[in-house]
C-alpha cells in the first residue's frame, strides 16, 4: 500500500540479473525468466509470487497461441504424411545444380514451408530432423548446418501466415491481412540473401554439388507437390474471402495438411498420427511454457515501467522516420535476445508505437520492421527459440554455431536496412492488391 | 516521516480514454477530500493486462487497488453481476440514470463484494450500444442472419439469437481483422469503444439499435480499503461515487458527440432502426427467464416499473 | 542404467509409468483441441452445425492443459531449453552442475505447488465466462505440475548424487 518497496532501477537489477544469473548456472531458460521474478514479488509489499503463477496461466490462455501447436502439427503431419519429401523433390529440382545443393534446398524448403506455417519454431523442430544429419552425412560442417537450418526459419514469421503478424495485428489494431500481404516482398529477399550466403560458403567450402534435374524431373516433381503449394493459396485466400480468422486459419492448415496426408499422398498411419501428436504436444510444451514464465516476467516489467523508463525522452529525440526506424530495429534486436517475441510485442510495441506516429511511420511499415527484427530475434542467443532447437537437435552447443550464425545474419541486416530505407518493400504489395488494408 | 499511502490503478486504454479521465477525476477528488498527501500510480494502455485481470487482482487484495471494469469480467465470481450490463434493460438515457440514482444494483454489488471482496464505488458509463456493421439494416428482416460478434456472457449471444441475428464469439482485438475479411459483418460497441478500435474503418454503418446502455463500475479493493485509515476511506467512497457521476456525464455526452463527429467526417453512417419495439418484444421471453435464472427477477420487475 | 532395487528403483519405475502416462495425455490433449476450433469455423457456413458459444474458451483451456503437461514431460526427458555456457563438463563435474541447476528447478516447483494451490484455492466456486466450467479444473494445473516437476525432479537428483559420490559412473 506504501510506495513501491523496489525502486524501477532495483527491480530491473533484480530481473535481469536474476534471469542472467541463472542461465550462467545452467537453469533452464524458462525456469530462469519465471524465477527471476521471484525476488520483486517477495519484497515488493504489493505483490505475492501467486502473480508468476496467474501471469502464466493469462500467457497461456490466448486464443491467438493456440496457433502454435496448429502449425507444429501441421508440420509434422506434413512429414510424417510424405508432403515434406514432395517438396523436398521439388525443390531439389529447383536449386540442387547449385553449389552446396542441400543447404540450398533447406532455405527453398523454408520458404515453401513458411507459406503454410506461421510457426518458426515448428520449421525449425521439422528442418532440424530433414536437414542436419542429412548435411552431416556430406560432410558440411554441424556449425553451418545448424546455422543455415535455424536462421532460414525465421522466414515462417516473415513470408505469411505468420503468428508475430497474427499477435501484432490484435495487439495494435493493424490489418492482418495487410501484414500478410507485407511480409511476402521482404522474406523472398531474405531468402535470396540467405542462398547467396549458402552460394558464398559452398564455393568457400567446397561442399557438394547435385546434377541438374532434367525438364521431365523438374515437372514430375512440380505435378505431385502441387497440392501441397495450394496451401499458402488456401490460407491467404481464405482471409480475404473471410472463410475464417487468422488463428483459424492454422486449424485450416492442420486439417489440410491431415487431409492431403490420408487422401492423396496416403503415407499416414496410426503410429504416425500418435507420433505427430506426441512430438507437436512435447514442443508446444517446451516453447510456451517459455512463453507463460516470459509473459510474468514482462509483466513485472510493466509494472515498474521499466520499459517506459528506458524509452522515456527518446521521442523528443525527434529523430525523422529513418533514424526512428533503426531505433525501433536496434530495440527489438536487443528485445529479441531475452524476451520471446509475444510478451515483447505486447509490451515493447505498444510503448514504441507513439514514437513511430510521432516519426510518421506508415503503422504496416512500423509493423514490419519489428516483427522482421523479432524474427531475427529468434536466432540470438540466449534466448533464441530456433538456434536453441536446431542446437539440442545437432546435439551441438549454442557458443559452438554462434559465428556462422551472426555470419549468416550480416545480408538479413542488410535486408532489415533496405527495409527501413525503402518503405516499400513492405507497402507496395498491399497497395496494388488491398488498397483498402492501407487505409 | 512516513512514506505517504500509494494506490495504483489500472486502465486498458491511454489518457485520452474516458475511463482514464474519469480515474484521473477520482484521484483529484480523493486528494481533495482526504487532504493528507497520497499517490497515484495508473498503469495505463493494458500494460497489467486486460479488465479481467485488474479484477481478479483487486479480488486478491494486491497489485491493482482500484480499475474501471466491465461487469461482464466479475461473472467468474458472480453469475448475477453481467446483469448490471445486460442487453435491452433500459428503455433510454433518462430511464438508465433513474435506475442508477436509485441504486437499483445494490443487491448486485453487494454479491460482488461479498464474493469477489471487491467494491463497486461508482458507477460510470454511459455509452449507448449500437451495432457497427459492414452492411446497413433497418428493421428485424434485415438484421436476420447478421453474423455479429458479441460479449462473451451468454445473455448477450441468447438475446441477439431471439432477434434472429448469428451472433459469434470472436476475441475482442480480432473483431476489427475479422470484419475486415468478412468471418463477421459486425459488432456491437459504443462510440467510444468504436473510435478507439477504428471498427468505423471496417463497419461504417452504425445501426442504432441502441440496445444497451454501458454501466462500467468504478471497482476498488475491499481487502486494501479495509487497510486504509478511516477518513480515506471515506474520502475513497464520496469521490467514487462522484468520480462515477462525472464518468457517466461526460461519456453520454461525448457519445452522441463522437457519433456525429465521425459522421460529419464521412466515416461512419447512422442508419436508423425502426422497429425497436418489435426487437424488444423478441428479446422479453429471454431476458425473463435470465433474470429467473440469476434470481435477479426483483431488479427487473423495479427497473421496468419505472416510469420518466 | 542398471535397474536399482528399493526406493529408488520403486522411483524410477514409477515415473516411467507416469510419464507414459503423461504422454498419452499429451497425444488427447493435442488433438481435442481440433473439434472445437474446426467446429467455430464450419458452423459458420451452414446450420447443420450448431453455433455454442464455448468453442474459443473451451480451446483456450485446452491448450493451456496441453503446454502444462508438455513441461512437464520435460522435466523428465531433460528437454527444457537451457543456455548451456559449461557444455564440456563431464563425470563429476557435471553431476555437481547439474545438481546446482536442479536446485532452482526444486525452487520453481516449490512455487508452483505452493502459491498453484493459493490459485486454485481462489476458483473452487468460481466458473468460466463461456462454457461455465468450473475454474479450478484449469487452475489445478499448477500445483499438479509442481508436484510432477519434483518426483521427475527427485530420480533426476538421485542420479547425480550417485555420481557425485562416486557411487556410480555417470551415464553417457
Ligand atoms: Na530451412
Ligand atoms: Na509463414
Amino acid at each position: 500500500m506504501m510506495a513501491s518497496t523496489l525502486s524501477a532501477g532495483q527491480a530491473a537489477a533484480f530481473l535481469f540479473g536474476g534471469f542472467f544469473g541463472l542461465l550462467f548456472l545452467r537453469v533452464p531458460v524458462a525456469v530462469a525468466l519465471g524465477l527471476a521474478c521471484l525476488p520483486p514479488l517477495l519484497l515488493e509489499d504489493r505483490l505475492w509470487p501467486m502473480i508468476m503463477v496467474q501471469e502464466t496461466f493469462n500467457g497461456f490462455n490466448s486464443f491467438i497461441l493456440i496457433a502454435v501447436p496448429f502449425f507444429l502439427l501441421a508440420a509434422n503431419l506434413m512429414n510424417i504424411g510424405g508432403i515434406t519429401d514432395r517438396l523436398v523433390r521439388f525443390s531439389r529440382a529447383i536449386v540442387g545444380h547449385m553449389p552446396g545443393s542441400l543447404a540450398q534446398i533447406n532455405v527453398v524448403l523454408s520458404i515453401f514451408f513458411a507459406g503454410i506455417s506461421g510457426s518458426s519454431t515448428a520449421d525449425a523442430a521439422s528442418q532440424s530432423k530433414i536437414f542436419i544429419d542429412a548435411q552431416r552425412r556430406e560432410g558440411y560442417d554441424d556449425s553451418f548446418s545448424v546455422a543455415i537450418t535455424a536462421v532460414s526459419a525465421v522466414l515462417a514469421v516473415i513470408i505469411p501466415p505468420s503468428i508475430l503478424m497474427i499477435v501484432w495485428g490484435g495487439v495494435l489494431t493493424v490489418s492482418i491481412g495487410g501484414l500478410f500481404l507485407a511480409g511476402v516482398l521482404p522474406g523472398l529477399l531474405i531468402g535470396v540473401a540467405q542462398m547467396a550466403t549458402v552460394h558464398v560458403y559452398a564455393k568457400a567450402r567446397g561442399y557438394p554439388t547435385y546434377t541438374r534435374a532434367t525438364l521431365k524431373e523438374f515437372l514430375a516433381s512440380f505435378i505431385v507437390s502441387v497440392p501441397a503449394l495450394m496451401t499458402p493459396f488456401i490460407i491467404i485466400g481464405g482471409k480475404i474471402f473471410g472463410w475464417f480468422t487468422a488463428t483459424e486459419a492454422a486449424c485450416i492448415a492442420v486439417l489440410y495438411a491431415g487431409a492431403l496426408s490420408i487422401f492423396v499422398y496416403r503415407e499416414m498411419d496410426l503410429k504416425g498420427l500418435k507420433t505427430a501428436f506426441m512430438d507437436t504436444g512435447k514442443l508446444s510444451g517446451i516453447t510456451l511454457f517459455c512463453v507463460g514464465t516470459a509473459s510474468a516476467f514482462g509483466w513485472l516489467l510493466a509494472y515498474y515501467k521499466i520499459p517506459e523508463a528506458m524509452l522515456s525522452g527518446v521521442i523528443a529525440w525527434d529523430m525523422g522516420p529513418v533514424l526512428t526506424g533503426f531505433f525501433i530495429a536496434a530495440v527489438f534486436l536487443i528485445v529479441g535476445c531475452f524476451l520471446d517475441a509475444i510478451p515483447a510485442i505486447i509490451i515493447v510495441g505498444t510503448i514504441l508505437q507513439p514514437m513511430a506516429e510521432h516519426a510518421g511511420l506508415h503503422p504496416i511499415h512500423f509493423a514490419m520492421i519489428s516483427i522482421m527484427s523479432l524474427a531475427f530475434g529468434l536466432v540470438t542467443p540466449p534466448y533464441g527459440l530456433c538456434l536453441m532447437i536446431a542446437c539440442s537437435v545437432a546435439g551441438i552447443r549454442i557458443t559452438d554455431a554462434l559465428k556462422d550464425t551472426m555470419i549468416m545474419l550480416l545480408p538479413m541486416f542488410g535486408i532489415l536496412a533496405l527495409l527501413i530505407l525503402w518503405p516499400d518493400m513492405a507497402l507496395l504489395l498491399p497497395r496494388l492488391i488491398e488498397p483498402d488494408f492501407l487505409k | 516521516a512516513q512514506a505517504p499511502i500509494t494506490l495504483n490503478g489500472a486502465s486498458q486504454f491511454n489518457d485520452e480514454h474516458v475511463f482514464n479521465r474519469c480515474m484521473t477525476r477520482f484521484e483529484e477528488l480523493v486528494k481533495q477530500y482526504y487532504g493528507r498527501p497520497i499517490n497515484f500510480v495508473m498503469h495505463k494502455n493494458s500494460s497489467l493486462g486486460l479488465e479481467k485481470q485488474f479484477f481478479e487482482y483487486m479480488s486478491a487484495g494486491r497489485a491493482v487497488d482500484y480499475a474501471i471494469v466491465s461487469p461482464a469480467h466479475m461473472s467468474t465470481f458472480s453469475r448475477a453481476a453481467p446483469f448490471i450490463d445486460a442487453p435491452f434493460l433500459f428503455r433510454d438515457l433518462a430511464h438508465w440514470n433513474t435506475v442508477l440514482d436509485q441504486d437499483l444494483f445494490k443487491p448486485v454489488a453487494d454479491e460482488v463484494a461479498r464474493r469477489a471482496r471487491v467494491e463497486l464505488i461508482g458507477y460510470a458509463g454511459g455509452g449507448i450500444r449500437n451495432i457497427f456493421s459492414s452492411r446497413p439494416a433497418r428493421n428485424m428482416a434485415e438484421l436476420r442472419g447478421l453474423r455479429v460478434r458479441v460479449q462473451g456472457a451468454p445473455i448477450w449471444s441468447r438475446t441477439f439469437q431471439a432477434i434472429g441475428m448469428a451472433p459469434q464469439v470472436i476475441a475482442y482485438n480480432e473483431v476489427y481483422n475479422a470484419i475486415q475479411n468478412n468471418v463477421i459483418e459486425a459488432g456491437e460497441n459504443e462510440a467510444a469503444g468504436v473510435e478507439q478500435m477504428r471498427f468505423f474503418e471496417v463497419g461504417p454503418n452504425l445501426l442504432m439499435t441502441q440496445h444497451a446502455i454501458t454501466i462500467r463500475p468504478l471497482c476498488f479493493s475491499s481487502q486494501t480499503l479495509a487497510r486504509l485509515p478511516r477518513e480515506l476511506q471515506e474520502a475513497i467512497r464520496r469521490a467514487g461515487r462522484e468520480a462515477g457521476v462525472f464518468g457517466r456525464q461526460t461519456e453520454s455526452q461525448e457519445d452522441e458527440q463522437k457519433v456525429a463527429a465521425l459522421e460529419a467526417a464521412g466515416r461512419l453512417r447512422r442508419i436508423p432502426f425502426t422497429e425497436r419495439a418489435q426487437m424488444n418484444a423478441a428479446v422479453l421471453p429471454v431476458m425473463a427467464a435470465y433474470a429467473r435464472e440469476i434470481d435477479a427477477e426483483g431488479i427487473q420487475t423495479r427497473i421496468n416499473a419505472i416510469t420518466s | 542404467m542398471a535397474p536399482h532395487s528399493g526406493v529408488r528403483g520403486a522411483l524410477r519405475r514409477f515415473n516411467q509409468f507416469y510419464a507414459r502416462f503423461l504422454e498419452w495425455l499429451l497425444v488427447f490433449s493435442v488433438a481435442s483441441i481440433i473439434p472445437p476450433v474446426a467446429l467455430q469455423i464450419f458452423a459458420r457456413f451452414t446450420e447443420l452445425l450448431p453455433r455454442y458459444i464455448w468453442t474459443e474458451e473451451a480451446s483456450r483451456f485446452l491448450l493451456v492443459w496441453t503446454v502444462m503437461i508438455g513441461a512437464m514431460v520435460a522435466i523428465r526427458e531433460g528437454t527444457h531449453f537451457t543456455v548451456d555456457f559449461f557444455p564440456n563438463l563431464k563425470g563429476r563435474q557435471r553431476a555437481a552442475a547439474d545438481l546446482l541447476a536442479g536446485f532452482f528447478v526444486v525452487v520453481f516447483a516449490l512455487v508452483f505447488v505452493w502459491w498453484g494451490w493459493e490459485f486454485t484455492d481462489s476458483a473452487w466456486y468460481r466458473i468460466s465466462e463461456l462454457a461455465e466450467l468450473p475454474l479450478w479444473t484449469i487452475y489445478i494445473a499448477w500445483p499438479v505440475a509442481g508436484v510432477t516437476f519434483l518426483i521427475f525432479m527427485a530420480e533426476r537428483i538421485w542420479d547425480d548424487l550417485a555420481v557425485l559420490t562416486g557411487a556410480e559412473e555417470p551415464r553417457a
